[in-house]
């Protein structure tokens, strides 16, 4: 519990901008599938929506491993 | 979660069943025509009624080999479903019941909104790009293309790709089967202009007259054609087969143009005015039978 109250806010920051952009990725991939094949909707869900939902995923890693760094998990004995 | 899941596949059962039943007609609730005058008139313009049947009255679809739920339609469901499950749990869990949820609970639906549903839309948005890029209609979604899509559907036309369309030759996916690089066991080439094409039309930057950048290999002729006996018995194929196989001669050079060219692409009458309406008032059944007895003849 203590590890909870003394972890750096920076992380829980991290952890909701990754989950913001995961979320709108999502979203965005989600008009493309409702909408079927359009020049504008490939363009929204695809090319822009699935970028920024990987780098979301990307960034919840980032955190987690900060995470286990900042808790020492990943240090040697 | 699971009655919501329960809902989504019996609506769906519904929908399975309830389509085919009201969207496919019989012959008798066409027309009265008999099945000889059909079949007249089918090889007459080209398997054009056929198709219109089959397209439930809409000329300008393309024709559909296959009907029902596919897999590609229940990976597009997968992704939307999973897309809703994970934006619910991400927003409850950091948004709203973050301090309320014991950690573990926390992690848990983590691990499952920002990893195991991402995995699945992923999936589902590649397998859902890959399979709709290969129908028509995902071709005639660019404006870019209407002189081509419509040539397909001009009775009239006699380039390579409007002969394939309107006797069939090609059951359904017809660009995709000759423009084989997109398609999901296509090359990275396809892609990457597949990419490149969408780009020029959203900034429209293309240049016109559009003009085909890529090769084309005999192959794609050759995969259908190749080794059929019509094939095999004329004669310049036999005399040119290494160069064709190397791509030195081209099909097109003899059977072309596989489009409508630069000069032509003008005066492709839209595929919208080809619909099957306004051809049956056109005849009347006199009129057809005398056209009939003349086609016999």
């Amino acid at each position: 519990m203590s590890n909870e109250t003394t972890k750096p806010k920076e992380i829980d920051k991290l952890v909701r901008t990754s989950v913001i952009f995961t979320m709108a990725g999502m979203l965005l991939v989600l008009l493309f599938l409702l909408a079927g094949f359009q020049a504008w909707s490939v363009g929204l869900g695809v090319f822009l929506g699935m970028p920024v939902m990987l780098a979301g995923v990307g960034l919840y890693i980032f955190a987690v491993i900060r995470d286990l760094r900042f808790r020492k998990v990943l240090e040697d004995d | 979660m699971i009655s919501f899941g329960v809902l989504i596949a019996a609506a769906g059962v519904y929908f399975v069943d309830a389509k085919p039943e009201s969207e496919i007609l019989t012959l008798e609730e066409i027309h009265d025509f008999d099945m000889e005058m059909i079949e007249s008139r089918s090889t007459i313009y080209g398997a054009v009624i056929p198709m219109y049947f089959q397209a439930g009255g809409n000329i300008s679809q393309a024709p559909q080999a296959e009907k029902g739920f596919t897999v590609g339609e229940l990976m597009r469901w997968a992704g939307i479903i999973s897309i809703t499950i994970a934006v619910i749990i991400l927003l409850m869990i950091e948004f709203f019941y973050k301090k309320q949820i014991s950690r573990l609970n926390y992690r848990t639906l983590m691990m499952v909104g920002m990893f195991a549903l991402p995995v699945v839309v992923v999936l589902s948005t590649g397998s859902t790009v890959l399979e709709t890029t290969k129908t028509v209609e995902s071709c005639a979604s660019c404006h870019v293309m209407d002189p081509f899509v419509n040539d397909l559907f001009n009775p009239e036309s006699t380039t390579l790709a409007a002969r394939h369309y309107k006797n069939r030759w090609i059951s359904e996916y017809q660009c995709y089967t000759c423009h084989t690089t997109y398609g999901a066991h296509g090359t990275f080439e396809g892609k990457r202009d597949g990419f490149r094409h969408w780009l020029l039309y959203v900034t429209q930057t293309w240049e016109e007259p559009i003009a085909f950048a890529g090769s084309y290999p005999n192959q794609n002729c050759t995969a259908c054609h190749g080794g059929t006996q019509k094939f095999m018995e004329v004669e310049s194929h036999q005399a040119l087969s290494q160069k064709m196989r190397a791509d030195e001669v081209s099909c097109t050079s003899c059977h072309g143009p596989a489009h409508p060219t630069p000069g032509e692409r003008e005066d492709v009458p839209d595929r919208e005015l080809f619909r099957m309406a306004q051809t049956v008032t056109e005849i009347s059944a006199e009129e057809l039978t005398n056209l009939v007895e003349r086609f016999y003849e």
